[in-house]
């Protein structure tokens, strides 16, 4: 029987099919294959220089992929006809022109992106950025631009999230908030992927691990109590 | 896509602060023609002479995204980047065109003031050709920084590289090869002006306006279509 509620998640589906990437002689990501589902937060673990960062970036379409596919519901990002109300990215925390407000940045993406300049004041309230909006970036502490990449993120209300090392430059208060964010998000059925290198914190965000190490995923688990033990036996 | 683009670049502060620094070196040249050089004829044409912040202002909203690195939010939202350099070029024409309204509408009454004041006939032969010729190659020179900055995409090198080839590089060829001034990009855009005098030694008449225009255009195009080729597709990383 056809199910809609199905057919939508079916299309929220994070999808990477034998990717692979090489930079020179090194192998970055190496026919590497996973799904992400929705309904649930999954960590994509791995040790500095692991490939995570290259395989978020081939799924963004910033980075051609050398061989493999990379897709969201089965669609490649280039050719998404709404790419930001589909996926919503997090990337490097530095990529704001420092001259720009918070609300200038986020009205800007919004005219590319044809959406309603009304999307700004309840992204900036739901990161906690509101009293900064009208303050240029370039004052911004590290914390405050990852809240603003977050917010940048949600504009298109995306039902995809994928996040690298969001979590970088938070407090802990910060952390505690963003864990719960994800975690809600989740919840109301978004399809969300984050990366880290912070087994601590995967363990408590996360219900799932994608484990990759020299480019090949080496787990795709449920995180339970021992996650750091085996994290640590698979990476040597 | 371009409101967006348009609405970056007022929301530059280094936009603004180029066009008033245009404006003012305008009205500079203006006082050189018409109280050092005499030359009364050419003096409304002086409008075009911010030409070089134009240039300045294409490449700042154009390799400024590789520098702030904001190019990876523009990615995101259009990934199709031919789309995004189509968007640029035709957001830079109008930014450009705007610093060449501000420079004519600033020149234009000083240059008629300090006219009168040397005793001189305040109207010209030629002055709206010469003022709407002036909006014109502003705008083109804009495109044409854009074209540059997408290009080269480090904003530095490619300040440097247009300063070296206006300054001395293009002087130093038509020196050398007066049959190419009239081809050169500060030949084209003069021929847009209908600059009669000539710093440069130009060989011959400068082009047609409408030659002028589309030469002009083409270096431009041809400057997007490698950036496409080569520069742009690289990863964004």
């Amino acid at each position: 029987m056809w199910n809609p509620r199905l057919t939508t998640r079916l299309s929220d589906m994070i999808s990477v099919d034998h990717l692979s990437k090489s930079f020179g002689r090194v192998k970055a990501v190496d026919d590497l294959s996973f799904t992400v589902r929705p309904g649930s937060v999954t960590g994509f673990l791995g040790p500095n220089g692991a490939g995570k960062t290259t395989t978020l970036r081939m799924l963004l379409g910033l980075v051609t992929p050398g061989s493999g596919t990379a897709t969201i519901g089965g669609t490649a990002y280039v050719d998404l006809p709404s790419p930001i109300t589909t996926v919503g990215a997090v990337l490097e925390a530095t990529s704001f022109h420092p001259g720009r407000t918070a609300r200038v940045h986020l009205e800007a993406m919004c005219l590319a992106a044809g959406l309603s300049m009304d999307r700004v004041n309840p992204v900036l309230a739901e990161v906690g950025l509101t009293e900064a909006a009208d303050r240029r970036v370039g004052g911004f502490s590290l914390g405050m631009r990852q809240r603003l990449a977050l917010a940048s993120a949600l504009l298109g209300d995306p039902a995809v999230l994928i996040l690298d090392e969001p979590a970088n430059g938070l407090d802990p208060q910060a952390i505690h908030w963003l864990r719960g964010f994800l975690r809600a998000l989740a919840a109301g059925g978004c399809t969300v992927l984050v990366s880290s290198h912070v087994l601590t914190e995967m363990a408590v965000t996360a219900e799932r691990v994608l484990i990759v190490n020299h480019g090949r995923l080496i787990a795709d688990r449920e995180v339970d109590a021992n996650l750091e033990e085996t994290y640590l036996e698979l990476v040597r | 896509m371009i409101r967006a683009e348009l609405f970056k670049a007022r929301h530059t502060r280094s936009v603004w602060g180029l066009t008033a620094i245009a404006a003012a070196f305008c009205v500079g040249w203006a006082a050189l023609e018409v109280f050092v050089f005499h030359q009364i004829d050419d003096a409304y044409a002086m409008a075009q002479q911010g030409y070089i912040f134009a240039l300045l202002v294409g490449i700042q909203l154009t390799a400024g995204e590789y520098r702030h690195q904001t190019i990876t939010w523009t990615l995101l939202v259009q990934p199709n980047r031919g789309r995004v350099i189509t968007t640029k070029l035709v957001a830079c024409g109008v930014i450009g065109a705007a610093m060449g309204v501000a420079a004519a509408v600033v020149t234009a009454p000083a240059t008629a003031l300090m006219l009168a004041v040397s005793g001189n006939p305040v109207v010209t032969p030629g002055v709206p050709a010469a003022l709407l010729g002036s909006v014109l190659s502003t705008a083109l020179w804009a495109v044409f920084g854009a074209a540059i900055g997408l290009l080269v995409r480090n904003q530095v090198a490619a300040t440097i590289a247009a300063f070296v080839w206006f300054f001395y590089a293009e002087w130093f060829l038509v020196a050398m090869v007066p049959a190419v001034g009239r081809w050169t990009p500060t030949g084209v855009s003069k021929s847009i002006v209908g600059w009669s005098r000539d710093g440069l030694p130009v060989a011959g008449d400068l082009l047609p306006l409408w030659a002028g225009t589309a030469v002009f255009l083409g270096y431009a195009v041809v400057a997007a279509v490698v950036a496409r080729l080569v520069s742009v597709r690289r990863e964004v990383t």
